[in-house]
């Protein structure tokens, strides 16, 4: 990837050594991402157009949205996998409740109810009962999705979409999408919290070495429980945001964001390990993942070769940045 | 050894004898040209206080640790092990502290693990492996042990004669039992000689290694004694005797061990800072009363594995479940549940291994230093770098803590400068009682000087502190009083100028008479320990 841009690189590296190991790992992310989009432009020229570039960047949203807790997951060394149906169950539920009680802030209130809910109860698996959250999670998503399609069993989906959701999906603020200010907003809190708070030095303290964040009076069950609500919070939101987006909720909607928002955490620097990384990077690294996925889908790549170059992509740049870490 | 040679040339050649052993680790040395020779049907007692080298011997015979030098000859031949399973293979097995027992399998597949009877090189022969382990039980006159109970299921002393069978089902011509008795009560320890004798009888050579001089007065033909890595001494049978035993384990000029020459402090009338009354935690430690006055300086001695580190972990609360008792804090009472709410309270605690406990090595020297006081570098929700930055300089200052700059990762400074790091972050806050639990292991003796003058700085400003150390000599220097431990109870109080290596040793090693309490600790079973503060330590790891 970085040979496409081998004036950045070359010019870099006698300057590289002066940054730290993980500001270096930041730098390179951007550097990836730079790479991709000159990739992009040399597909298609469109990519050179503000309507394209829109549709991009509130795609990168929905990533970066999710990216936020998930990035807070992996500082901390666990990870969230129960985002998929959690996107898809806040959607169906969240538009159906307020359909049928005529209020659109009673989707606000389901967005709150199931991602609390689903961040609790990981916590409850992963901090309590101390099951690896890499199976706790994936468990808490197969649960979501038998909910979901009990309920819709039960209920057909609605296609009334509240207002709101979809301003904030589609909506603009003098020319700049509502989404991406969206992003903006919650992404300037995500790394004010991780720098400036007491809330991050404890996540990063976590990520380092739990069993001395215990000793220095980290109170990990907070932490823990913290991280998962904001996880599940996040993803609860972009569903309802995502049934905005396409007017509608359906079953399966939140299936293309189980991994591409891991992959973003870690494109952007961040150590799976833990302890190690931040939200600055994983910025750059929503918006490569999604790049890339715009970039196979205008080369008219079929389905399935998509998804094997995307694979394929992924895992370079997780070898890439985990050989880095070590 | 030239007497070594006439023994072996008016009596059998030796089984295994060890020929200058020298082991390095880093720039340490443990172990500096250590002679020693085992002959058949003799029990070999290796004494020697923490960090004398026994271990690192033990760890050579046994295969686990290659020497720098010297060799092991055993039957004549000259070699040393490669690995435990060598070592295993030339006849010498070994009987660790920590058991190697699996918990869920039953004894008579404990016993022959790895070795196990087979038809046709195929299945097990489940009869023959139960005739085998009840052969091997029945020679350590230990035939009542059910051979179909799940191990995990027996009590610690029957666990410990299976792992004797299990090491002697390899028909070992050496065995070393590794501090055999030390988690053993009194008849237990009977049942335990017992069997080492017969052992003896059976014309096997034992190296014995224990704490307890009494035990190894009556069990030990030979002795030797390692000090620092070398061998200072030797008794040859009949000739053991106990002062000289601890002169050589201590060094030649320990009586001269000085009186304290700080003042000792008048206990003022002021309330105690620390009350503890009966603390008891079954398994670990009972009745534990203690308190503590401001500016006092108590010490927390015992050999290790007494409980009294327990004791440090409950009260920083490590221990969720079980503990009884009560702890008050400046008369307030305490249930300590976590360490952020004991933190809160008031304690501070500095543990001893700075690499896997005290210190965030990828984190800065500043998020280390501030992690327990953010509460005290805030401006509103956020944390202020101005504050941060002035409370870091001002201890980097007065500690002297050595760093290019306070953003570098704590795992860029060598070991002194990271535990001054680790102190830092208690200084931050003016606990009213500190608790250092072994601050000074792996610590040179400079950066040991500086933080002892911490210490008393922290007393001198009114702190109470709490001192635990597997070096003895530590106390003598530092502590107003010193508590001793043995088998989770306190067994002595020394004050003032009472408080010397040798005074303590006593209590240390003094024999509990008959009418003595048997400790509480390892009093059920060995296997599992839910809700133990190590237990809960280890799982955060």
């Amino acid at each position: 990837m970085t040979s496409a841009v081998p004036p950045e690189g070359e010019a870099a590296t006698p300057l590289l050594a002066r940054f730290s190991p993980r500001t270096q790992r930041v730098l390179l992310s951007y550097v990836i991402l730079l790479a991709i989009y000159v990739c992009c432009v040399a597909v298609s020229r469109d990519f050179l157009t503000w309507s394209t570039m829109r549709l991009q960047l509130v795609q990168a949203t929905f990533i970066g949205l999710i990216t936020i807790g998930e990035t807070f997951a992996i500082l901390i060394g666990q990870i969230d996998l129960s985002v998929p149906w959690t996107i898809t169950l806040s959607a169906v539920l969240g538009t159906n409740l307020s359909a049928l009680y005529g209020h659109q802030w009673v989707a606000f209130a389901v967005v709150i109810l199931i991602g609390g809910a689903v961040g609790l109860l990981n916590t409850l698996g992963v901090y309590v009962l101390r099951v690896h959250s890499l199976i706790w999670t994936l468990s808490v998503n197969l649960l979501l999705q038998g909910v979901a399609l009990i309920y819709t069993n039960a209920v057909a989906p609605t296609t009334h979409i509240p207002a709101l959701a979809r301003f904030l999906a589609l909506g603009s603020v003098s020319g700049v999408p509502m989404a991406f200010v969206v992003w903006a907003f919650f992404s300037a809190l995500t790394i004010l919290a991780l720098t400036r708070f007491r809330f991050g030095r404890y996540i990063y303290a976590i990520g380092n070495r739990q069993t001395t964040a215990l000793l220095s009076g980290v109170p990990l069950g907070r932490v823990h429980a913290l991280v998962f609500v904001l996880s599940g919070l996040g993803a609860a939101f972009v569903g309802l945001m995502l049934s905005g987006y396409s007017s509608q909720a359906y079953l399966g909607m939140g299936n293309d964001y189980l991994l591409p928002p891991i992959a973003a955490v870690v494109i952007g620097g961040t150590r799976l390990s833990g302890g190690d990384g931040g939200y600055f990077g994983s910025i750059a690294g929503a918006l490569t993942v999604v790049f890339l996925q715009a970039m196979l889908i205008t080369l008219n790549v079929s389905e399935g070769s998509r998804q094997v170059v995307f694979g394929a992509i992924l895992l370079s740049l997780a070898f890439l940045f985990l050989k880095r870490g070590r | 050894m030239a007497d070594e040679e006439a023994h072996s040339a008016t009596a059998a050649k030796p089984l295994l004898a060890a020929v200058g052993l020298t082991k390095r680790f880093g720039g340490v040395t443990a172990l500096r040209g250590v002679d020693l020779s085992l002959f058949p049907g003799e029990v070999h007692a290796l004494l020697g206080a923490n960090g004398a080298g026994k271990s690192t011997l033990v760890k050579i015979l046994a295969g686990v640790e290659q020497p720098d030098a010297g060799e092991v000859r055993i039957a004549g031949g000259s070699t040393y092990f490669a690995t435990p399973h060598a070592a295993l293979a030339a006849g010498l097995a070994t009987v660790h502290q920590e058991l190697s027992l699996f918990p869920s399998l039953s004894v008579a597949e404990n016993i022959l693990i790895g070795r196990e009877p087979r038809r046709l090189g195929l299945w097990i022969d489940r009869r023959t492996m139960r005739r085998r382990g009840a052969e091997l039980l029945k020679s350590l006159g230990a035939a009542d042990i059910d051979l179909d109970t799940p191990v995990g299921e027996l009590p610690l002393a029957q666990a410990q004669l299976v792992e004797i069978a299990k090491a002697l089902s390899a028909e070992p011509l050496v065995l070393i039992l590794d501090e055999p008795t030390s988690a053993l009560s009194i008849a237990e320890v009977e049942r335990l000689i017992a069997v080492t004798e017969r052992l003896r009888a059976q014309g096997r050579a034992i190296i014995f290694i224990s704490h307890r001089l009494g035990e190894i007065e009556r069990i030990a033909d030979r002795v030797s004694i390692l000090r620092s890595g070398e061998k200072v001494g030797k008794f040859e049978p009949g000739a053991f005797r106990r002062d000289r035993a601890l002169q050589l384990m201590l060094g030649e000029n320990w009586q001269e061990a000085r009186p304290p020459e700080r003042c000792v402090q008048e206990r003022q009338a002021a309330p105690s800072i620390l009350t503890v009354e009966n603390l008891t935690l079954p398994r670990h430690f009972s009745a534990v009363s203690l308190d503590l006055a401001p500016g006092e300086v108590l010490g927390l001695a015992g050999l290790e594995g007494q409980g009294q580190k327990e004791v440090l972990f409950a009260l920083f609360g490590l221990f969720r479940r079980g503990l009884e008792g009560k702890i008050e804090i400046a008369g307030r009472r305490l249930h300590p549940r976590s360490p952020h709410q004991a933190i809160a309270a008031g304690l501070a605690f500095i543990p001893d291994d700075r690499k896997s406990l005290g210190g965030f090595l990828g984190l800065s020297v500043t998020q280390n230093i501030v992690i327990a006081a953010l509460d005290l570098v805030r401006s509103g929700p956020l944390l202020s770098p101005v504050a941060e930055s002035a409370l870091v300089e001002e201890l980097i200052h007065r500690l002297d803590i050595r760093c290019a700059s306070a953003d570098v990762p704590l795992g860029s400074l060598s070991g002194g400068n990271q535990q001054k790091v680790v102190v830092a972050k208690w200084l931050t806050r003016r606990a009213p009682v500190y608790i250092f639990c072994d601050p000074t292991r792996g610590v040179d003796a400079g950066a040991r000087a500086g933080l002892f003058a911490v210490i008393r700085e922290l007393a001198a400003a009114g702190s109470g502190v709490l001192f635990y150390s597997t070096d003895i000599s530590e106390f003598p220097a530092l502590c107003d009083r010193v508590l001793v431990f043995r088998e989770g109870r306190i067994v002595g109080t020394l004050a003032g100028a009472a408080v010397t290596e040798p005074t303590i040793l006593d209590l240390f090693f003094r024999e509990p008479g008959p009418g003595a309490p048997v400790g509480a600790r390892h009093k059920k079973e060995w296997g599992d320990q839910p809700g133990s503060g190590a237990e809960h330590v280890e799982h955060h790891e």
